[in-house]
């Protein structure tokens, strides 16, 4: 079950913005990090059911979206947050949420008011769910859009950087409200939030995956090449200040330098460096 | 009422079916006013209330809906038909308004031309950019027609006017053939 991508490709003309990807989340929390134009967005609309690759294959839930029935299947046990969700500014949170409720095909009215409720309380909304959306915050914006993609309890969730606009209490709440998703892929920039949400993360660059492990193995990547140091050194791949004042480096450390533990960031920029050459 | 009605009409766009109402008012304030007017006006009229149709099909939140079982085909159709009938009553009063001004009435055929050919240009072009390029046919078309001397040509742009009906069943057929492929397969129409 989960989501199994297997060597698939999509261009746009004659740019390949997804170059032959093959991924699976079988369960937990899966992050994609890479840089802005990495192809993130892509596989993850891939991923969600809106865009078709060119080749390769997709199984998600255990069923193929390029036949019509399945594709309403998954559709029906799937939540979906875009990049940038557009909603309606007129709409209140709970009417919003309550219609995309109805396209979600929850029929019974009374059921499907407790759903949403429940989906608004869960995002920390229920004291503004009447109050019109163009009234509301970037942050709490968010939120509703997240709220519609967990209608229903879907057996997967596909996020594009559900962590925008939310502040750090809201940050924390997520993770919580992630947990009770079975299979989770989710894209972002914030390796800290990799860090703190995902079991298993996989970096993206030109359209390739260029590792996946857990948060763990991809730190390790930098482990014995990391020091700091009170002036710059031009030799290191990667160098830049720290708020205590010293350089910390990226690359081959020189003798006598003071290798320090690697975290997470080191580990992605650094394969980041190598993979751009 | 179907639970997908109310919350469809506040989600439709209304606001280019709306201007064009209120300029089509305005238009047959000053028609009236100065007992005058182009004989080809109508016919533009017409076209600016097919493009505010093909207008309203835009969604705000397409992206976030893209991955819910009903289809955007479907959730545009809704649309349609909450859309189609105020154009008509919109078209209705216009003609009404013009027959008191002793104007040569319009029947529902040119505009439904207009609007088919719109709404089957929105088929077949994906993403957003579909309703807008849908939109703007109605309006390019009817301006060439009336900016465009006569001869073969010419005639053959007044095809929304002298044979509005066949232009209709054509643009209906594309439609669909469109909305066929896009059922197929939503995925590759995005």
């Amino acid at each position: 079950m989960g989501l199994s991508l297997d060597h698939v490709t999509k261009r746009f003309g004659a740019h390949s913005a997804v170059d032959a990807v093959s991924l699976s989340a079988a369960g937990g929390i899966v992050g994609l990090l890479g840089p802005n134009g990495a192809g993130k967005s892509t596989l993850l609309r891939m991923a969600a059911t809106v865009l078709a690759p060119d080749s390769g294959s997709l199984s998600i839930l255990g069923r193929d979206p390029a036949d019509h029935r399945q594709l309403v299947e998954i559709r029906r046990r799937l939540g979906y947050l875009p990049q940038n969700p557009g909603l309606y500014g007129g709409f209140t949170p709970f009417d919003f949420v309550d219609y995309v409720a109805v396209l979600k095909e929850h029929t019974d009215a009374a059921r499907r008011r407790v759903e949403v409720r429940r989906v608004l309380e869960a995002v920390g909304l229920e004291d503004v769910m009447h109050r019109r959306i163009r009234r509301l915050s970037g942050g709490m914006r968010q939120r509703v859009a997240l709220a519609a993609a967990l209608v229903g309890r879907p057996e997967l969730l596909v996020l594009d950087e559900p962590a925008n606009g939310l502040d750090p209490d809201q940050r924390l709440r997520l993770r919580s409200l992630l947990a009770d998703t079975p299979t989770v892929l989710l894209s972002t920039h914030n390796i800290s939030e990799v860090s703190a949400l995902c079991r298993q993360v996989a970096v993206m660059l030109e359209g390739r995956i260029v590792f996946t492990g857990t948060p763990a193995e991809l730190a390790d990547l930098a482990a014995g090449r990391v020091w700091e140091d009170e002036r710059q050194d031009p030799q290191a791949l990667r160098s830049w200040l720290t708020s205590a004042g010293s350089y910390r480096h990226l690359g081959e450390p020189p003798s006598g330098a003071t290798v320090v533990e690697p975290t997470l960031d080191d580990g992605y920029l650094l394969l980041a460096r190598r993979e751009h050459g | 009422m179907t639970a997908w009605m109310a919350p469809t009409l506040r989600a439709t766009t209304w606001s280019p079916l709306l201007g064009c109402v209120c300029a089509l008012a305005a238009l047959a304030v000053v028609r009236g006013l100065l007992d005058a007017g182009r004989p080809d006006l109508p016919g533009i009229a017409g076209a600016a209330l097919a493009a505010a149709v093909v207008g309203g099909l835009h969604d705000r939140a397409a992206d976030l809906l893209a991955a819910v079982p009903v289809s955007e085909v479907r959730r545009r159709a809704r649309r349609l038909v909450l859309l189609v009938p105020a154009a008509a009553g919109a078209w209705g009063a216009y003609v009404a308004g013009e027959h008191l001004h002793s104007e040569p009435g319009w029947p529902l055929g040119q505009p439904a031309a207009l609007l088919a050919c719109g709404l089957a240009v929105t088929a077949w072009v994906p993403g957003r950019v579909g309703v807008s390029a849908g939109a703007a046919v109605p309006l390019c078309w009817a301006f060439t027609a009336v900016a465009t001397p006569g001869g073969a040509v010419g005639d053959a742009l007044f095809a929304w006017q002298s044979h509005p009906w066949p232009t209709c069943l054509v643009a209906t057929t594309v439609g669909l053939l469109g909305v066929a492929r896009s059922t197929r397969d939503p995925r590759r129409t995005r």
